[in-house]
């Protein structure tokens, strides 16, 4: 169709007869040249090419509904396993009490940091009671118990066991110590297994869930109990013994899922357990201290080039310590702690609303790696031209029409 | 001139000019790799440089130049207590505590980042990463969590810029979970080797009866571990067998690295460059007294191994820490005569090549004859601080005061400068253990007082 010479009127590419050209000593050096630095870039961009980046994105967080995993692992060298109680509460109104009897493992350590066992004291949950049926527990004033006599047995107000009697005492906010000369506990043993153990240390570790909300999650001394004024620990038996503290060690703590190993370093444990290893026991005494944990959370999510997705939360702490009478320390006199508030150790979490999404990419497309093979190519020649031309122009005006 | 020169004159120019570039560049590489270096030191000390690989009877004593009659007053000094027992009345006693712990405060106190020294290999320097050294660690499977935990500590604090490898050892095998996970766990360029430890290192010697074995450990009855065999398995293979490992013999050090421990600090030099360059065959980070009834004769029948083989005392070695009764003076008794101080090899740097020569070799063999690895309970531990402090040159041993380190209940904890932030915060200046009653467990004001010179502690 196309006649031979309307396709010759677009060639770009004009040749010279052979004759015609002049080849120099030098321009043959500067092709050379050219060539290495071209084999050079284009290795360079080769290696670029295969390179993989991650990239973060930042999105809103649409898993909020559901339930944030807490894994840990602290050891309170200070405080007996059966004095010390978990409880969570958040914004929401919801409050989880006494988790360490359900889904922690306490571990009670000697004073060398030997583990005793990982039995938890329990208050009294035998079922086999020797007492006879007509046996109705003395509140020993805690209750109300002066009609007892004109009712009947089912209606009667008795506290049969030292759970039972505890209870009472916390409702009336009655300090309960450690139980000494209420018979329910002492027959029990109670008494004497919460002396024996005073000195001991304890080792906490388990999972909870969280709603991915604000919250507090903290380790306090004595049984909690929720009552319309509010959240209240039985600390008679802490405030009575000094030698106690929540100094503590603290070895692992995560939110979210546990990061698997394999998907470790490709990026995904950056941040997720900053505090791991942490050793708290400041030089002062600290046993009417607070100690506290302000962590804001930010779920990650890692995408990997094998389709692998991890989900995990990352998190940043600030740590801080204050006496509960308040006022100032030394080496601050002008800045006061608040009064109150009770011992132990509180973390505070509060969730961001941001997503991190990281996801793994190839550093450059195969287009752009040709586009950027044909570039670098075109402009060595392009500068070589050049400067060809000019040493060609210098040697001529220098060395006069010698051949080169 | 006028003229392109000619040819000839201009291929003798190129010619020559590619041979000194040559020259130049080969010296280079081979400044930078260290070898000027160590032909200058072959060259002022022959003596360490043929030392190695000896064969004790070509000498029949003087190995490390010991004359005998100094290693008849050193025998006798070993046999006596660091301080006379007449002059140790509860008030002498008393402040000789409180001095040790006073020392041990302020040496803590003192801030410190690094060594003092010259030739401290940063990361990027050509001679950074490459020693011949290797991360040890021996652990069982169930130990994964722990173990990456560690080493991802120890990667972030300093393996990561030197790129040092790891061997993982374990008496049974390896699941491949275990070793993908740990693959995983480290940076793909890590060069990562697992291997098992052969029954013939590991299982109990034929000259060890089970029996005997169990009997011995009901007597044991409260010491740690003291029933458990595979643990009087591993004291032994730590202190006769790994260095003769198949997948360690290559290696010059070692840094062992147990599971569950925690560096608090960067360390921003190679260390075992640090130890070459200086001449230290072994580092440690704490320093504690054991429980003496666990070596109740390790003591006596170390002494009758010096008796037969005196010129293995090193005549500077560090016998004031191994005779000290002042601190604990129940462990000297029980041991009748040592201090039960010793390092805590769970952190240790160690040369084994130091560890192949004749002395410990000797040690380890005669050690094993007493049975004492498992009708008492012999850690490996006491037994190679004992060997280091008697057969090496005590300023060979060195306290790696800025490595911020913890295995349950013993933290070192340096204190850093105010500006500085090599150390993450998490662990208190001067903090040991969390109960107060373990405090005097602490024998590392002896080594500073007795052992370390002026110039050791103004090395940091």
């Amino acid at each position: 169709m196309f006649k031979r010479s309307t396709l010759r009127t677009f060639d770009a590419f004009s040749k010279t007869e052979e004759d015609v050209r002049i080849r120099t000593r030098t321009g043959g050096i500067i092709a050379l040249l050219c060539c290495l630095v071209t084999i050079f870039l284009l290795i360079n961009e080769w290696l670029n090419f295969s390179q993989v980046v991650s990239k973060p994105e930042l999105v809103v967080d649409k898993d909020r509904q559901l339930k944030l995993q807490l894994d840990t692992d602290i050891v309170f060298p200070s405080v007996p396993c059966d004095m010390l109680s978990l409880d969570i509460m958040d914004s929401a109104g919801e409050i989880q009490l006494d988790l360490l009897e359900s889904g922690f493992t306490k571990t009670r350590l000697d004073q060398k940091g030997q583990a005793l066992g990982s039995s938890s004291l329990q208050v009294s949950k035998e079922n086999d009671d020797p007492r006879d049926e007509n046996y109705c527990g003395a509140c020993y004033g805690a209750r109300d118990q002066s009609k007892n006599n004109e009712l009947p047995k089912e209606e009667r107000v008795c506290c049969q066991t030292c759970n039972d009697v505890r209870r009472a005492y916390l409702e009336a906010n009655w300090a309960f110590f450690d139980g000494k000369n209420i018979e329910q506990c002492e027959m029990e043993g109670y008494v004497e297994r919460v002396n024996q153990q005073l000195n001991e240390g304890c080792r906490v570790q388990g999972k909870a869930l969280l709603n991915r909300i604000q919250g507090t999650l903290h380790f306090a001394p004595g049984v909690a109990f929720q009552h319309p004024r509010g959240h209240f620990h039985d600390l008679s038996l802490y405030q009575k013994t000094p030698s106690l503290n929540f100094n503590h060690i603290i070895n692992h703590l995560s939110f979210g899922e546990p990061v698997e190993p394999n998907a470790r370093v490709r990026g995904a444990s950056v941040s997720t357990a900053p505090l791991d290893g942490r050793q708290v026991f400041p030089e002062r005494d600290t046993h009417m201290h607070q100690f506290s944990y302000f962590t804001k959370i930010v779920p990650t999510r890692y995408e990997y080039l094998d389709k692998m997705v991890v989900e995990t939360a990352q998190f940043s702490a600030t740590y801080h310590d204050r006496p509960l009478h308040g006022g100032a320390d030394h080496d601050h006199p002008t800045t006061f702690h608040s009064k109150g508030g009770f011992p132990g150790l509180f973390i505070l979490f509060e969730m961001s609303p941001l997503k991190v999404i990281n996801r793994e990419q190839h550093a450059q497309t195969w287009s752009s790696f040709v586009l950027n093979c044909i570039t670098s190519i075109g402009g060595v020649l392009a500068v070589g031209t050049v400067l060809d031309k000019i040493t060609y122009r210098a040697q001529r005006t220098i060395w006069g029409k010698k051949s080169v | 001139m006028v003229g392109w020169p000619s040819r000839r004159i201009i291929s003798k120019v190129a010619a020559l000019a590619v041979v000194l570039a040559l020259l130049v560049s080969g010296y280079q590489l081979a400044s930078g790799y260290g070898y000027t270096d160590v032909l200058s030191e072959m060259a002022s000390k022959p003596y360490r440089w043929y030392a190695t690989g000896y064969n004790p009877q070509m000498l029949n004593y003087n190995v490390n130049g010991t004359q005998p009659e100094t290693s008849r007053e050193l025998l006798d000094k070993l046999r006596s207590p660091l301080v006379d027992n007449e002059l140790l009345d509860r008030k002498v006693v008393d402040d000789l505590l409180k001095e040790r712990k006073q020392i041990y405060w302020n040496t803590l106190h003192t801030p410190i980042t690094e060594p003092k020294v010259d030739g401290l290999v940063r990361p990027g320097d050509k001679l950074a990463g490459s020693s011949r050294a290797c991360f040890l660690c021996l652990v069982r499977n169930e130990d994964l969590e722990e173990i990456i935990g560690s080493i991802q500590e120890l990667e972030e604090q300093f393996n990561r810029d030197f790129n040092y490898p790891y061997v993982f050892l374990n008496d049974g095998e390896f699941t491949e979970d275990f070793k993908n996970a740990i693959r995983k766990a480290l940076p793909k360029d890590r060069n990562i080797e697992f291997g098992n430890v052969a029954p013939s290192l590991w299982d109990l010697p034929p000259n060890i009866n089970e029996e005997e074995f169990k009997e011995h450990m009901k007597k044991l009855g409260g010491i740690q571990h003291a029933d458990q065999l595979s643990y009087h398995n591993m004291c032994r293979f730590y202190s006769k067998s790994f260095y003769h490992h198949p997948l360690l013999k290559k290696y010059k050090y070692t840094w062992r690295v147990e599971p569950g421990v925690h560096f608090y600090c960067k360390i921003e030099y190679d260390v075992f460059q640090f130890m070459q360059m200086n001449d230290k065959i072994y580092g440690y980070v704490l320093n504690l007294y054991d429980s003496p009834e666990s070596i109740e004769t390790l003591w006596t029948k170390t002494l009758s191994f010096l008796r037969e083989h005196p010129y293995y005392l090193n005549e500077n070695c560090a016998h004031e820490w191994i005779r000290d009764n002042v601190q604990k003076p129940n462990n000297y008794e029980i041991t009748h005569g040592y201090s039960t101080c010793h390092f805590w090899t769970n952190f240790e740097i160690m040369d084994m090549d130091w560890l192949r020569e004749p002395a410990y070799e000797a040690y380890m063999e005669y050690l094993d004859s007493q049975k004492g690895f498992y009708y008492e309970r012999w850690g490996d531990a006491p037994v190679r601080s004992l060997a280091l402090a008697l057969f090496a040159d005590r300023r060979r041993i060195h306290w790696f005061r800025d490595v911020a380190y913890s295995h349950f209940p013993y933290t070192n904890c340096p204190a850093c400068p105010e500006d500085s932030d090599r150390c993450n915060g998490d662990c208190r200046p001067g903090f040991f253990v969390p109960w107060d009653n373990l405090e005097v467990e602490n024998c590392q004001a002896t080594w500073i007082k007795y052992i370390m010179d002026q110039k050791d502690l103004d090395m940091y």
